[in-house]
């Protein structure tokens, strides 16, 4: 089963089913995934790593998922031509056989694990197979010495950071022993420290004999590891380079077809910023300003922020490694926690955690949570007052989120990029003055990335204070005006 | 995300110095084998049931304490600070029953029977939570597959354990989004208006469960869920002395409740 070749000959598909309840959910997973894709001739020889890579919408995942087994199974459409990974023809196999073919590592780091421990997690694949236990031991072992996990054994799954979790991904696919490991947006959730570690394992696995391919926006990481990059536009097979003349695209080239970053930025992960120079006087400066914040969960000191300022009409991006309690302040900031201690002023006023409610609105990291209408107009009105109302230029806001059209829909019916627009758009119409943003470009390609920075500066240009929580330093350097990182505090005693 | 990945060192995988770091077979066995202190699913949860019973079918006020004593111990190996709230809870139903007793007017008698019930409760909601803590649920899948329990009863089990924290977490999330919106889902909206509330609430949380279920289900199926061949376990059955001690406790409080339950009657 090491063979790992693959073939594909006049491959295709199209999102859609015979049943109108079907089509109904196909339509839906084809909003997520993007444009059907057709005449893909590709021949992958074992043991390469092939990166897929293309604008969000241009066939990726489809590709992937028909490699995967997952499509047509639990992606009703209709397939084209021939798809043969190991020797295996795909369309048509039972899912709970793929295991034998592939393996598959996704983006959610949080939604790949069937059980609670990362031990189980490591045995469920072989289990599932009916194999002996010695062998699942073995496997395990080994499969451990590739990716040195070995510490996060007898961990919790929910005790470990996204990163860890990917890693657990990738030990758990490499234990099944598959000639192919297919990698749907693996880097989608990480910080750039846990982005290196995912390269290690990577290149690991590669160096093991298996045949990778990699589905990815983020493109950076990948050179050393990938022989060869296919792009995709609209569904097709637009260009397929080597790795070194695909790293060597000039900064248009990689523009031109939509693409993220090919080199890592050269100083560190990101611009090196010191916090914001202070507030000549610090009574009625504008914008937001901490003063001495402390926040414990129970025991554990998380946050201890002498004094940071986030001014208006300013972007400002919050970076920093699992653990620094970004998404901690975020919570304060908005007054979604209370401080144990400190001040945070807007424009010179203290504001208390009710105040602060009111002042600010976020944009989540799953949208999906925050979309309370039946329609979309529904949504962006609700909660905003009969002036706040009258006051509103619907139409514009739509033209301006790009969802002209689409006010009648169902927000929860849109795909991923369309519902944080609508997310977007509710927090424009609501005027706050204090708008956040927590890692709104996981999983997204070059132009959604740019299109959100727009908005971002859209919401700057009208006197916000905008601030992103993000790992990913290509969105830094494309839209951040100040860039503030965060570091784990010191505890302090009493 | 409780700690950076930095925190656990990772050895190069290129074969030459992950050969140091290597854990051995024994190394890796140790993870699927619970420590002598836990005691099997099995016998937990046959405790719980004989807890259950015996508190709401015995009248004998002993039995309750002893019962109550039993799951207080157990809960304070595992929580400690849980323990000691559900010793104070059912020291506090206690007290009311015994002052409905001695002053039998009206209010107290009708606080100290609700004390009488919270106490008698305590015992079996604190034994539950010591279960949901103590188990480990890999290993009551193990223990379950070991007992050939047919799928149909072990993968919603295992689907519980796994969607439970899941679903807490979105809805958390979705009540911080309501806040943001000025949708206060605090209690007194709720009570006013319980279905406008409750549709706000459970649309966006429905909504991100299923992705998230959808997500799951093809997680699990590419990894040979539903596969025709029996599934082994490489969890480690085995009963440790822990075994004993609350098998031996769980058989004397059902000693206990039948010789006081015949002088009753």
């Amino acid at each position: 089963m090491k063979a790992g070749g693959i073939t594909l000959e006049g491959a295709g598909f199209t999102y859609g089913s015979v049943s109108a309840l079907a089509q109904l959910a196909a339509a839906d997973t084809a909003a997520e995934a993007g444009a059907d894709i057709a005449d893909i001739d590709l021949d992958i020889a074992p043991g390469s790593a092939v990166l897929l890579c293309g604008p969000s919408g241009s066939g990726k995942t489809i590709l992937l998922r028909l490699l995967g087994g997952l499509a047509p199974q639990l992606h009703p459409g209709t397939v084209a031509g021939t798809v043969t990974v190991s020797e295996q023809e795909m369309p048509g196999l039972d899912v709970h056989r793929v295991v034998e073919v592939a393996a598959i590592v996704f983006q959610n780091p949080r939604t790949q694990f069937f059980t609670t421990d990362v031990a189980g997690e490591l045995a469920f694949g072989l289990e599932n197979q009916g194999m002996e236990r010695p062998e699942i031991l073995e496997r395990i072992r080994s499969a451990i010495a590739v990716t040195g996990i070995a510490g996060l054994l007898d961990r919790r799954l929910d005790s470990l950071s996204g990163g860890q979790l990917q890693l657990v991904a990738c030990t758990a696919a490499l234990a099944q022993r598959p000639g192919v490991v297919l990698f749907d947006e693996p880097s989608g959730n990480l910080s750039p420290a846990s982005i290196d570690l995912l390269a290690t394992v990577l290149r690991g696995l590669k160096d093991a004999g298996h045949t990778l391919v990699i589905a990815e926006h983020r493109l950076a990481y990948l050179d050393g590891i990938i022989d060869r990059a296919v792009l995709l536009a609209d569904g097709h097979v637009s260009e397929d380079l080597p790795a070194d003349r695909f790293f060597s695209l000039t900064d248009e080239q990689r523009r031109a077809r939509g693409l993220r970053r090919l080199q890592a930025p050269t100083v560190g992960h990101v611009r090196p910023t010191a916090e914001a120079p202070p507030a000549p006087d610090d009574g009625d400066g504008d914008g937001l300003v901490i003063e001495d914040l402390t926040f414990s969960y129970g025991r554990t000191l998380v946050t201890d922020i002498p004094h940071m300022e986030f001014h208006r009409g300013t972007i400002t991006a919050l970076t920093g490694p699992n653990g620094a309690g970004k998404s901690t302040l975020a919570r304060l900031i908005c007054g979604l926690a209370k401080q144990d201690s400190g001040t945070i002023r807007l424009d010179g006023k203290v504001l208390r955690p009710r105040a602060r409610n009111r002042a600010s609105s976020m944009v989540m990291q799953d949208v999906g949570r925050q979309l309370f209408g039946d329609t979309v107009t529904a949504d962006i009105t609700m909660g905003l007052s009969a002036t706040e109302r009258e006051a509103l230029d619907l139409p514009a806001l739509l033209e301006a989120t790009g969802l002209t059209g689409l006010d009648d829909r169902h927000p929860q019916s849109l795909s991923g990029g369309q519902r944080q627009r609508v997310a977007i758009a509710a927090t424009a119409a609501r005027h706050a003055p204090i708008c956040l943003f927590d890692e709104p470009t996981s999983g997204l390609g070059f132009a959604h990335l740019l299109g959100i920075g727009a908005q971002m500066r859209a919401l700057a240009d009208r006197g916000a204070v905008v601030i992103v929580i993000t790992h990913d330093d290509e969105l830094i350097t494309e839209v951040a005006d100040a860039v503030i990182t965060l570091t784990p505090p010191h505890p302090r005693k009493g | 995300m409780s700690e950076d990945i930095t925190d656990h060192p990772i050895t190069t995988p290129n074969g030459t110095t992950a050969e140091a770091a290597l854990p051995s077979i024994a190394d890796v066995e140790a993870v699927f084998r619970s420590p002598a202190r836990v005691p099997d699913p099995r016998t937990i949860l046959t405790v719980l049931l004989i807890i259950n019973a015996t508190v709401l079918a015995s009248t004998a006020q002993i039995v309750a304490y002893a019962a109550l004593l039993l799951a207080v111990i157990c809960l304070y190996t595992v929580r400690p600070r849980y323990g000691l709230i559900a010793l104070a809870i059912a020291a506090l139903g206690t007290g009311l029953a015994l002052a409905g007793q001695a002053w039998p007017t009206p209010v107290l008698a009708f606080l100290g029977v609700i004390g009488h019930w919270t106490a008698r409760f305590t015992a079996t909601a604190a034994f539950a939570v010591y279960a949901l803590t103590a188990i480990r649920p890999s290993v009551l899948v193990a223990s379950l597959r070991a007992a050939r329990f047919p799928r149909f009863v072990i993968v919603p089990i295992t689907v519980i354990f796994r969607m439970f924290p899941t679903i807490l977490r979105e809805a958390g999330a979705v009540r911080d989004a309501m806040t943001l919106r000025g949708l206060h889902p605090g209690p007194l909206p709720f009570v006013a208006h319980p279905i406008r509330t409750g549709e706000l609430l459970i649309v966006p949380l429905l909504s991100s469960v299923i992705r998230s279920g959808d997500e799951l289900t093809a997680a699990a199926l590419v990894r040979g869920l539903g596969r025709p061949e029996r599934p082994t376990s490489v969890f480690a059955l085995r009963f440790s002395i822990a075994d004993v001690i609350l098998g031996l406790a769980g058989a004397g409080l059902i000693v206990l409740a039948l010789t006081t339950g015949e002088s009753v009657a």
